[in-house]
This record gives C-alpha cells, structure tokens and sequence, in this order.
C-alpha cells in the first residue's frame, strides 16, 4: 500500500482538488437554481397580491360614486 | 312529467349506432375526399423531404424507420383526425348529433372507427411508398408490423377524437390542438416508433421493447376506457 | 386568522429547509459521486412535491367533474402551479448534477423524456385555461385536460424500473442503497418540502378565490 502512496503526484493530489472543487461549485449551482425557481414563483405571486389589491381599490371607488 | 316511455332497446343496438356514424363519417369523407387527400400528400411530401434530408444506407435506415414513419403518421393523421368533429360545425350539425338520441359514447366510437380506417388507410398506402423510395424491406413481418400499426392508430386516433371534440370550439384551436395532442400522444408515439423499427429491421419483439408492447397496450386501453367515460361531459358541457 | 397559520407554516418550512441545509453540509461526502450527490436532498423531495401537487389536482378535476363545484376547479388551477413549478426546479436541479456527474446537461432516456413531457402537459394545461374565456367551459376542459394529462406521471414513477435508463436506479425503494444514518435529514427535507407547496398552494388558491370574486363584483357594479 505504502508503494501506492509513494505513487501519487503532484498531478493526482491536483486533480482530486480540482475535482472536489467542481463538485462544490456545481452542488451550489443546482442549489441556488432550485431556489430561485421557487423564489421567483413566490415573486409573482405577489405581485399577483399587488394587483387583486389595486383591483379591489378600484372597484371600492366604481361603488363609492355609483 | 314522465318522459315518454321507451321499450328497452333491442342488444346490438349500441353496434348498430357506431357503425352507422362510422358509415355516414366515412361516406362523407370518400365523397369529398379534401381530408384524405390532403393527409396522403402530405405523407408523401414529408417521406420525400426526409430522403433529401438525409442519405443513409440501407441499415440505418432501417433503424430509423421507426422515427420517420411515425412522424409521417402522426402528422398526416392529425390532418385527419382534426377534421373529425370541426366537419360538423357548419350549418349546425354538431348540435344535432348531440340532440341525436345515442349515448355520447356511441357518437365517439363511431367517429373513432372512421377515423382509425381513414388514417390506417393512409398508413398502409405510405409504407410502400416509404420501402420504394428509401430502398427498404419492410414486410417481413408484415402481420406483426400490421398490429404494431393497428395498436398505435387506435391510440393516436382515440386521442385525436377526443381532443378534436374538446377544441372544436376554442379559440386559436388549430394551435391549441397540436399542443395539446402531440404531448400526451408521445409514450405512445415513442413505443410505436421502437417496436416499429424492430420489426423492420427483422429482430423479434423481445426484453425492452416488450414492455413498450405491454406500454401501447396499457395506453390504448386506458385511454379509450377515459374517452368513453368523458366524451358525453365534452360535448355536452 | 387562516392567513397567519399559512404564512406561519411557509416560515417553519422554510426554516427547517435552511437548518436542514446547514447540517446536510457537515455530513461525509458519498463514496462514488462526492459532494454533489447532496443535491439529492433537494432534487428529491422537490419531485415528490410535484407529484403531490399533480395528485391533488387531479382528484381536484376529477371532483371538479363529478360536483361542479368551481371551489375544485380553483383548487385544480392553483396546485398545478405549484406543481409547474416544482417541476421546473427539480429538471433544473437534476440537470445541472448530471452536468457534473455524466458530463452532459440532458440525455434522452426514459425517466427524463417522460419527466420532460410531465412538464410540458402541464404547461400546456396552463396554457389550455388561457384559450378558453367562458368560464365554465374553461373549467370543464381543464379538468378533462388534467385527467388526460396524469397517465404520464406513473410513467415518470416507474421508468427507472421498467427499462434500463441514464438516469441512476432506484435509491429509495426496491434494494435502494441510500445511507442509512442520512435518511432522517432527508425525510426532514422531504416534509419541509412538501409544506412549502401545501403553503404556496393555498395561497395561490386564496388568490383564485380573491379574483373570482372581483370579477362577480365586477360584473355586478357594471350592471347597474
């Protein structure tokens, strides 16, 4: 086993870095997707509240002058 | 006040109605012959557009039958199938099917009966068609070929009907149809084009390819059972 | 007062989600695919939303048909938003650790082709309620549109076990290999999940409801 060990090189410890840093990167990628995704759900929802709240007004303003 | 008594009707009424709808479609149809012929040019101008597209040899193209004649089938049919229950809006006619005194499902069976003999109609005369300009052996399996065909029409026909009576009054329905279609027509599509091209390239049914079989079956099945519960809330609302 | 327990709920959830996160990121590595198979504690729990949120509308159409009762046919329009959703996030999530795992961002193989058509059917009901401006009738088509659409979701559900797909074997079920000292945290997700979606749900069905009504007092003041 020890032969193994001498056997690394510098290219192998870089390569498993590099790798473990992709990994990560990519980890964050997807997870920063899936939150914007929801996000930008919750987002237009509100904005849909926004406007149901405008709407509401103005007909509260229709009735008041009828 | 009671609705007039009727005397039970006599068995084999309910056959007696589909076919005389599939009759009357069909007859309406081969007078005019607009959706046929459209259908048919079309299949021939897609498996001409396809051959200057690409130039395989022969086993590619044997594999890839199945892709290409399901394209061509799909899309030709639809010309078909939209036809189906648009045909009927002119002058009315749709609002007297639905006062006709048969049960919705009878209306949809007959309709889908035509439509599945106008479009297998189609398909068989594309398939020589398709062996003559491609330069492919097609039917040496030509009887398990014909089931593979006949189970993927109904499918793509029951759906088609259906869809064609939900669209017949929408607006932009000649966009909304395809979309909605094409979709839930795909597990279908997809299993028709494998097990198709693995009978033209000569290997038997078998492993993967019979869970897509056991696929189509299912679809078919499933499908026609949900039109046959649903086509009367369709048409009547 | 059912406003404050929803949006009480959404917080929780969202808050278990964050701690979630934070201890998921002290567990080990997995052996074969390293930091990234983490995503799985999101990719996961975000599908099985969806497929919640499907099943509701689906018995919210079916409901919708048998009752008529529009209250269902609100219900039907608010889950499968939310369900639009969740799926867009977990094809997002499953895509970009493929990019990692596999090297490509897609392949065509049955789990993902019949993921793909799940969200297109769905859009494409979304679309269908937009074409359709009787109310009634919308409805009707809909519901009808819904139940058509769901055959492909135990398509999705089985395909990694019906044929041999990119997409990796069961983990969860039938001789799954998933760790067992991580299953807690992931049922926590799971849960978390889950609520979200109920919570978004109901919101956006208040939101129905709210429009529904504007539009009869719309009616009503134009009337007179």
């Amino acid at each position: 086993m020890y032969l193994l060990l001498a056997q690394i090189t510098q290219d192998d410890l870089q390569r498993e870095a590099l790798r473990l840093q992709h990994d990560y990167q990519f980890l964050t990628y997807g997870l920063i997707a899936a939150w914007v995704i929801l996000a930008v759900y919750v987002m237009t929802m509100i904005g849909r509240q926004k406007k149901l709240k405008r709407e509401i007004e103005s007909l509260r303003v229709m009735v008041d002058e009828k | 006040m009671k609705s007039a008594e009727r005397a039970p009707a006599p068995k084999g009424a309910a056959a007696f109605q589909i076919l005389t709808i599939a009759l009357k479609d069909l007859r309406s149809e081969l007078r005019t012959k607009e959706a046929i012929n459209a259908s048919l040019a079309f299949a021939l101008v897609i498996l001409l557009m396809f051959s200057f597209a690409f130039d395989p040899e022969a086993d590619t193209t044997r594999e890839i039958s199945g892709g290409l004649l399901w394209i061509v089938f799909a899309f030709a049919g639809t010309l078909i199938l939209n036809r189906s229950f648009a045909r009927e809006v002119p002058n009315d006619c749709l609002d007297g099917l639905i006062a006709a005194p048969v049960p919705g499902w009878v209306l949809f069976l007959g309709k889908a009966v035509a439509n599945f003999a106008l479009v297998m109609a189609v398909e068989l005369v594309a398939l020589p068609i398709f062996g003559i300009f491609y330069n492919v052996r097609w039917a040496q399996q030509f009887g398990e070929l014909l089931g593979v065909l006949a189970l993927a029409t109904w499918g793509m026909t029951v759906i088609g009907t259906i869809f064609s009576a939900l669209t017949v009054n929408i607006r932009l329905r000649e966009v909304m149809l395809p979309m909605l279609t094409y979709p839930i027509l795909v597990p279908a599509l997809i299993g028709a084009m494998r097990l198709t091209a693995v009978l033209v390239m000569g290997k038997p049914i078998g492993g993967d390819d019979a869970a897509w079989l056991r696929l189509l079956v299912g679809f078919d099945a499933i499908y026609t059972a949900a039109s046959l519960v649903l086509v009367e809330t369709v048409l009547v609302g | 007062m059912r406003d404050k327990i929803v949006y009480g709920l959404g917080i929780a959830a969202a808050a278990v989600l964050a701690w979630n996160t934070y201890a998921i990121a002290g567990l080990p590595d997995e052996v074969n695919q390293g930091a990234v198979f983490k995503i799985i504690f999101f990719h996961v729990p975000m599908w099985a939303a969806a497929g919640v949120a499907v099943s509701v509308a689906l018995i919210a159409s079916a409901l919708f048909l048998i009752t008529r009762n529009f209250a269902f046919d609100a219900a039907a329009v608010a889950s499968t938003e939310v369900g639009v959703c969740f799926l867009t996030a977990g094809l997002a999530t499953g895509s970009i650790w493929g990019r990692q795992i596999w090297g490509i961002w897609w392949t065509w193989d049955a789990r993902l082709t019949s993921a793909l058509l799940c969200w297109i059917l769905y859009a494409g009901y979304l679309m269908l309620r937009r074409a359709v401006e009787e109310p009634t009738q919308r409805a009707t088509f809909a519901a009808i549109f819904n139940i058509f659409a769901f055959l492909d979701v135990p398509i999705v559900f089985f395909s990694i076990k019906w044929w041999r797909t990119q997409h990796p074997q069961p983990v969860f079920w039938g001789n799954g290999s998933f760790p067992k000292d991580w299953t807690q945290h992931f049922l926590y997700n799971m849960a978390a999940m889950v609520a979200l979606g109920v919570v978004m749900t109901v919101v956006r069905l208040r939101q129905e409801e709210v429009q529904r009504e504007i539009d009869a007092v719309r009616r009503t003041v134009h009337a007179f």
